[in-house]
């Protein structure tokens, strides 16, 4: 602890405002009048169409949906999102990391090519996986049946059983190389001479990615679960291009209920509801997450 | 015929009369025309030869009757991209011929669902932009008039009878919300069987009558693996709800659905169980291309246009594209759904294409609503579906036709043109029961859900939203 | 620390395993494959006409060029590329000026309300778009802004501040102290400080926040459409969406050699900063 006359700590404190006011300006006026507005229009029943919102109706909204089948659908399809797609996500990446983190003349090269699909617009993607999905004369049922593996072929978007995969799928392979980008770079932050001292006392690669370079990434490895979490909690445009969050609300999740809510059935207050409460579940993965981070920094300092 | 009495100036009564009675006898017209309140549309005169030369439209471009004081840009936000350059053609049109400081400022917008968002905004946020909103009737219809927000065309009818005669007037009947017309349309359009009249031939296949025919049909290409029909049930949230429309309006059942649409009659009645069953039935036949769910309008038009399958199941506004894709050799027909029931009609879906209204809000009223009538009056129709050969709102002369017919030449259109009055509507006015047939329709093609537990759960959301707060016509 | 990044790494795994070599590269292969494919195939694309389309080929034999002309013609793509860049750039720099000045306040000065203003910036993060449009609309509406750049870059700037100010306060609290006391002994006020010590310090750091920034706004697409309804002021994703219900409707080829010239700029900046990108990115987001 520093001494700290009064007028210092004013003028920190002045300071700190400075810096982050024109930062809190905007994003009072862009992102906090609409999550309060939200949050307002949450406990009130509103059509999107009349002047002003309709009449209160308190906790409403949130009791409606606590009872609608579908919210527990879209819910319950999101935390699979985030079950499949993180894992995925952060596993393939670190796969990839690994494999390119070592003197390769191409890994430059490979890094970006890995990006494209980060790059490439949703639309293009989507279209173009319109094409692989379909059923007749898609690419990967015919790459199936041409390999002899007929019996695989199905229609992955018209069954609600593979729709919701088919699409995680997709959005692991477009976000795969953020992952790989960010866990490549921790990579080569390591501290080399650490992992050169363990080389040298005879550990083998096997043993050197388990048990040293793993442990050495969690807090990377944390931090791009944690962006993958909140990408696939957030996620809407592709899957409301590919399925709509269909068939049967087999691919709904929070994102495309709340946008059917709000602009095809007109419920506003509804809308508001979900996005009050999508807010406050991605806060606290964030908080739990930052939480586990401290403890296990602790831990290690220990 | 009093549809015929079109604008058709320059022919004698009598030819008129003939045209009239030639098309009347035309096989489609065989089938009770006098059931409006089902249908959108009507007979249209057949098309005369051709004669040499250039053809005009043969009707006048009447002026508004009000008039811009100073130079004024109407905003107008759409959802059809290809609707765009014959719209810009009618308001240049205007601009040169009567009216120097009206332009005309069209937004389109990449689908309807987007258009939904950005219009629901705007409307939110009491903009006076934009003058003019195209909506689908139906549930958006529904929406924007309801909540006052925008413009009826009571006053414009009243002031202007014959604009009010050019329309079809089960057209205007399907856009009247609380007993006024809240929009008009700009076009009609059906949905319809496409087929390739070559691998007809082929096969020795014939164009089929009833659904048994269809059946065997479908048998026959199966054995030869060639697929049926295309039917891209996963496009939008109107695809999937085209099969039950077609038995509605197969047996006559249209008007008891948009009763129970209007929460008066439920959904569990024996009469709409069995369009699901129907729907139930069509998927299980072997009819469709593999997981109609996972399949979209390009898909399906790649899948017809290969060969790959004989049918294509779709709607008249997707006749370019299908053009586009279509190799030279190609040869495209089409025929009206077969009956669905013995001795029953051939079902036709029909409804108005994209429909015009005022925004409430908007600063030019007056101005906003005589570029409608330019747009969808009797001189500006002939030019718009000319352009895009879509079927007219409302009746149109011989004369017109053959004028359309010499720059469209596709032979399809007057095809379309005959199909138009057997049409049946396919609208759904509560947002809520639209969401439930759509999911509903889904769970009977990927069979998860009985036909009855279907109709069950549409009955449900049509109770939970109660008595409805607004009137159909 | 910056330096760290650089550093070369020895050969972790493989050193020792040279039988391995041709499985790694095996993999590596096969993920880069399924990884560009679909570019690929969006590439050929755009080089086919509509019946090659349709017969399902995969190489556009013969190839038309011509597409490209057409493309840039049919969605009038300068204009737009002049649009998006304009959008693009200013809520870039506009975020990147904004979020080092409160990555800095929030990393490295202890003012009250300090977990405040992060908590705002952390949902920032988080906010889903959707539920924003409606009243950032009446908002927007409000000030006249609605079909004017600014439309787009408010909420572009403000979405972007939260993700910059996030890793600018993760590179600014990973500085060394003694550079800042060093100056702080010497006189300078806290804005010296920041400008002349610690701003030049965090170019990788900037590099990202800049790079993710512009490809965020570059690609943008709900916003882009319901704030800006006339055509001459869209952006390219909604410019271009648009071609799929003009009359090159169904038109794929027209739309793939678009979307190719959407994407190529994006590719090239990536490509070309790629190193600062992934320095910043090591440095900054991943010592929080």
């Amino acid at each position: 602890m520093r001494p700290a006359t009064v007028r210092h700590r004013w003028r920190r404190h002045a300071a700190g405002y400075a810096f982050t006011g024109p930062a809190l300006v905007i994003l009072a006026a862009f992102l906090l009048y609409p999550i309060g507005y939200s949050a307002w229009l949450s406990l009130h029943e509103w059509d999107g169409y009349t002047p002003r919102w309709g009449p209160f109706v308190g906790l409403e909204n949130y009791r409606a949906l606590a009872g609608d089948e579908v919210f527990w659908r879209a819910t319950l399809n999101s935390i699979v999102f985030v079950v499949v797609r993180t894992p995925l996500e952060v596993g393939l990446g670190f796969l990839l990391a690994l494999l390119l983190n070592r003197r390769l003349a191409a890994r430059s090269l490979l890094r970006t090519l890995f990006f494209v699909p980060v790059v490439m617009s949703l639309i293009v993607v989507t279209i173009i996986f319109q094409r692989v999905y379909e059923p007749n004369t898609g690419l990967l049922n015919t790459f199936l049946t041409a390999v002899g593996l007929g019996g695989w072929a199905h229609p992955w978007l018209g069954d609600p059983a593979t729709a919701l995969p088919a699409v995680i799928a997709v959005s692991v392979w477009k976000n795969v190389g953020f992952s790989l980008v960010i866990l490549l770079a921790g990579l080569q932050g390591l501290p080399q001479d650490v992992l050169e001292a363990a080389r040298v006392d005879g550990a083998n690669a096997w043993q050197l990615t388990l048990r040293m370079i793993t442990p050495l990434m969690r807090p990377i490895l944390a931090l791009t679960a944690l962006l993958s979490i909140i990408g696939s909690l957030k996620v809407f445009d592709l899957v409301f291009i590919m399925t709509r969050g269909g068939p049967t609300y087999s691919t709904e999740v929070l994102a495309t209920m709340l946008y059917r809510e709000a602009f095809e059935l007109n419920h506003m207050g509804v809308a508001s509801a979900i996005a009050v409460i999508l807010v406050a579940v991605v806060l606290s993965i964030a908080r739990v997450q930052a939480f586990v981070m401290r403890e296990s920094r602790e831990g290690e300092a220990a | 015929m009093s549809n015929v009495t079109g604008p058709g100036r320059r022919m004698s009564r009598r030819r008129l009369l003939q045209l009239g009675l030639l098309s009347a006898t035309a096989p489609p017209m065989l089938l009770h025309s006098r059931r409006a309140a089902a249908q959108i549309g009507g007979a249209q005169p057949a098309p005369v030869p051709a004669p040499a030369g250039e053809l005009k439209n043969p009707v006048e471009f009447k002026g508004p009757k009000v008039k811009a004081s100073s130079p004024t840009t109407l905003s107008f936000w759409q959802y059809v991209g290809f609707h765009v350059e014959v719209q810009k053609f009618i308001a240049e049109e205007y601009k040169r011929r009567h009216d120097p400081n009206v332009s005309l400022e069209i937004t389109a917008y990449p689908g309807l669902n987007e258009q939904r968002v950005g219009v629901k905004s705007a409307l939110a946020a009491q903009s006076p932009t934009p003058d003019i909103i195209a909506i689908e009737p139906g549930a958006y219809a529904v929406d924007v008039s309801a909540s006052g927000s925008v413009r009826d065309f009571t006053r414009v009818f009243a002031e202007d009878p014959e604009y009010k005669r050019g329309f079809w007037p089960n057209a205007l009947e399907l856009l009247t919300i609380n007993g006024a017309v809240v929009s008009v349309p700009a076009v009609t359009n059906t949905v319809i069987v496409y087929y390739n009249r070559g691998l007809f031939r082929q096969h020795g296949l014939e164009v089929p009558d009833t659904l048994d025919d269809l059946k065997k049909i479908g048998a026959a290409l199966n054995a030869k693996g060639t697929i049926p029909i295309a039917y891209p049930a996963g496009q939008d949230r109107n695809f999937p709800l085209f099969p039950y429309y077609t038995y509605a309006g197969g047996t006559r059942a249209d008007k008891l659905m948009r009763e129970a649409d209007l929460g008066l009659k439920p959904w569990t009645s024996p009469e709409l169980v069995a369009g699901a069953e129907f729907v139930e039935m069509m998927a299980k036949s072997g009819l469709y291309a593999k997981g109609p769910l996972g399949v979209k309008e390009p898909d399906a038009i790649q899948i017809f246009a290969t060969g790959r399958s004989a049918m294509f199941w779709g709607g008249q506004w997707m006749r370019r594209s299908i053009r586009a894709a279509l190799p030279p050799s190609f040869d495209l027909g089409l025929f009206p759904f077969p009956a669905v029931v013995a001795g029953g009609h051939k079902p036709v879906l029909s409804s108005v294409g994209i429909t015009l209204t005022v925004n409430a809000r908007s600063k030019h009223p007056d101005l906003a609503f005589e570029m409608i009538k330019a747009l969808t009056g009797a001189w500006g129709k002939i030019e718009y579906t000319k352009n895009l050969g879509l079927s007219p709102n409302g009746p149109i002369g011989a004369d017109a036709i053959a004028y359309q017919m010499q720059s469209l030449k596709d032979p399809l259109y007057p095809e379309f043109l005959k199909l138009q009055p057997t049409g049946t509507t396919r609208v759904i006015f509560t947002p809520a029961v639209e969401e439930a047939m759509t999911q509903g329709m889904q769970a009977l093609i990927t069979g998860q859900k009985t036909p009855k537990a279907v109709m069950e759960s549409v009955e449900a959301a049509s109770q939970k939203v109660g008595t409805r707060k607004f009137r159909a016509g | 620390m910056v330096a760290a990044s650089v550093t070369r790494p020895r050969g972790l795994v493989g050193r020792r395993a040279r039988v391995g070599q041709g499985a790694v590269w095996a993999v590596l292969l096969g993920a880069l494959g399924l990884s560009l494919a679909p570019g690929l195939y969006m590439v050929s694309l755009s080089f086919m006409d509509n019946p090659q389309l349709f017969a399902g080929r995969l190489v556009p034999v013969p190839p038309h060029p011509e597409n490209y002309p057409r493309a840039w013609v049919a969605s009038n793509i300068g204009r737009l590329y002049w649009n998006s860049i304009y959008v693009s750039t200013v809520s870039m720099v506009a975020t990147v000026a904004i979020s080092a000045l409160a990555g800095y306040g929030l990393g490295r000065i202890r003012f009250a309300g300090r977990g405040v203003v992060y908590g705002i910036v952390l949902v920032g993060l988080t906010i889903p778009l959707q539920i924003a449009l409606i009243p950032l609309f009446i908002n927007l509406r409000t000030l006249g802004l609605i079909n004017t750049p600014f439309a787009l870059i408010g909420p572009y700037t403000a979405f972007g501040l939260a993700f910059g100010t996030y890793i600018m306060k993760g590179f600014f609290q990973g500085l060394p102290r003694e550079l800042e006391e060093a100056a702080r002994l010497d006189g300078a006020g806290e804005f010296r400080i920041f400008a002349w010590v610690m701003l030049p310090l965090t170019r990788p750091a900037l590099a990202t926040v800049a790079i993710f920034i512009f490809l965020q706004n570059w690609n943008e697409f709900l916003f882009a459409l319901t704030f800006i309804t006339e055509g001459r002021m869209r952006t390219l994703p909604t410019g271009i969406y648009a071609l799929l219900s003009s009359e090159f409707y169904g038109n794929y080829p027209i739309l793939a050699a678009s979307l190719v010239l959407f994407s190529v700029p994006v590719l090239v900046l990536y490509f070309l900063f790629q190193q600062q990108f992934i320095e910043g990115l090591t440095a900054g987001a991943l010592k929080q």
